[in-house]
């Protein structure tokens, strides 16, 4: 141990241990260690200084208020690999279930274009656009995608009541996004038409 | 108070019951209430001597072992359960001064002084003169800490105040042993050196 601090002025090994063993007992536990009899004096009397300042410690201290509770909602955390064979299949059949619910709800489209996921251009809800629809898209999926477009403004009754810029924005990009889709189809052709007859 | 002090002396002695500690390894919860009987008035003085204040060690002793309890699969050896305990003491203790130090900079210095109070002194059954007398001491072991570097008082604190030998001082702290003895012979040296603490305990005893 790295003397920092002098306990005692004496060089004697035994001295030292002597008030090595005050710190801690568990040094030289076969006994006593000889020292010369002044430096035995000091070590007793720090020995029963640190003992008195340990009572007066605890003589200071008063008691717990109530005895310590463990909530009846407490219970161990237990790794995963700890809770056995049912817990595990318990959380496996609850993800299945919620993924399975998903789908079905189509909050999760498994195929087929992306949904519609909000009230903006197409551009912004992240869609595909124009040609990249024609290309990348069957004919009956551009139409089924066209379709909900057509829907959806006219939800929003836009198409007929374009009053605000936004409003006209949204025009535009549906027009632009709509157009490739329709192909040869004339009944889409028509409607489109329509439309943008109607809305001009 | 003579009672209370006997009763602690005989709960400072007690070991760490190895079967009791795998038994709430394994989730069994009366035997971790065995553990907290034997235990928390420990617990509970070493956080006192720390935050000084009966609620507070009250409250961060309940934390301790609910904390305790929850992670009883993580203690690896149950030899080693007491200084783990007292980890998570000084954890705790951390943290609350830490929070305190926060409130304190918001401006509610009133949550922040160590005292000992007179809620205190009702909640541990003291007399106004018990009070005094505590306050007067742990004001003298508080100007004596002052002299010492945070890892000295923590180390003195817990070989002389919690009782703890040097190795599960050593795991308490996460430091080598070799470290924890160094920084206890420093801080014995001071308390040698400086009379004025155990002056003051002598002349209490002999009155």
């Amino acid at each position: 141990m790295k003397k920092q601090e002098s306990l005692t002025n004496c060089s004697q090994k035994a001295c030292q241990q002597l008030f090595e063993k005050v710190m801690d007992p568990a040094v030289n536990s076969n006994g006593q260690p000889a020292g010369c009899p002044e430096c035995v004096q000091a070590a007793k009397a720090l020995e029963s200084d640190l003992a008195a300042l340990h009572r007066a410690a605890l003589r200071h201290t008063p008691p717990m208020p109530g005895p310590v509770r463990l909530p009846v909602a407490a219970t161990p955390n237990r790794p995963l690999w700890t809770l056995g064979f049912k817990p595990v299949l318990a959380f496996a059949a609850s993800l299945v279930l919620v993924f399975g619910l998903a789908v079905g709800m189509g909050l999760l489209k498994t195929s087929g274009p992306p949904a519609f996921s909000g009230l903006k251009g197409p551009e912004l809800a992240g869609l595909p656009t124009g040609e990249d629809v024609v290309e990348g898209y069957s004919a009956s999926q551009t139409g089924i995608l066209g379709l909900d477009y057509l829907i959806l403004a006219g939800e929003m009754n836009l198409l007929n009541n374009a009053e605000t810029d936004q409003e006209d924005s949204f025009f535009e990009d549906f027009l632009d996004f709509i157009a490739p889709l329709a192909g040869d189809d004339p009944l889409l052709q028509g409607r489109i038409l329509q439309k943008e007859t109607s809305h001009v | 108070m003579e009672a209370m002090a006997s009763f602690k002396r005989n709960s400072f002695d007690a070991g760490p019951d190895a079967e009791l500690v795998e038994k709430a390894r394994r989730g069994d919860r009366s035997a971790f209430e065995r553990l907290v009987q034997i235990y928390s008035e420990r617990i509970f003085a070493m956080i006192y001597a720390r935050v000084r204040n009966v609620q507070d060690a009250q409250d961060l002793t309940q934390e301790v072992f609910i904390r305790a309890y929850k992670n009883m699969a993580k203690l690896q050896e149950a030899e080693k359960f007491v200084p783990w305990l007292f980890s998570i003491a000084r954890n705790r203790v951390t943290d609350f001064k830490r929070k305190k130090r926060f409130l304190f900079f918001l401006g509610s210095p009133d949550d922040v002084l160590p005292e000992v109070g007179r809620s205190d002194e009702e909640a541990g059954g003291q007399t106004a003169l018990d009070g005094l007398l505590s306050r007067e001491f742990w004001s003298h072991v508080d100007a004596f800490s002052a002299k010492l570097s945070t890892g000295e008082k923590e180390v003195f604190f817990l070989r002389f105040l919690d009782q703890l030998k040097i190795p599960e001082i050593a795991q308490v702290l996460n430091k080598s042993q070799s470290t924890v003895k160094t920084l206890l012979y420093r801080a014995v040296a001071k308390f040698e050196s400086d009379r004025r603490l155990s002056e003051y305990i002598r002349k209490e005893e002999v009155s």
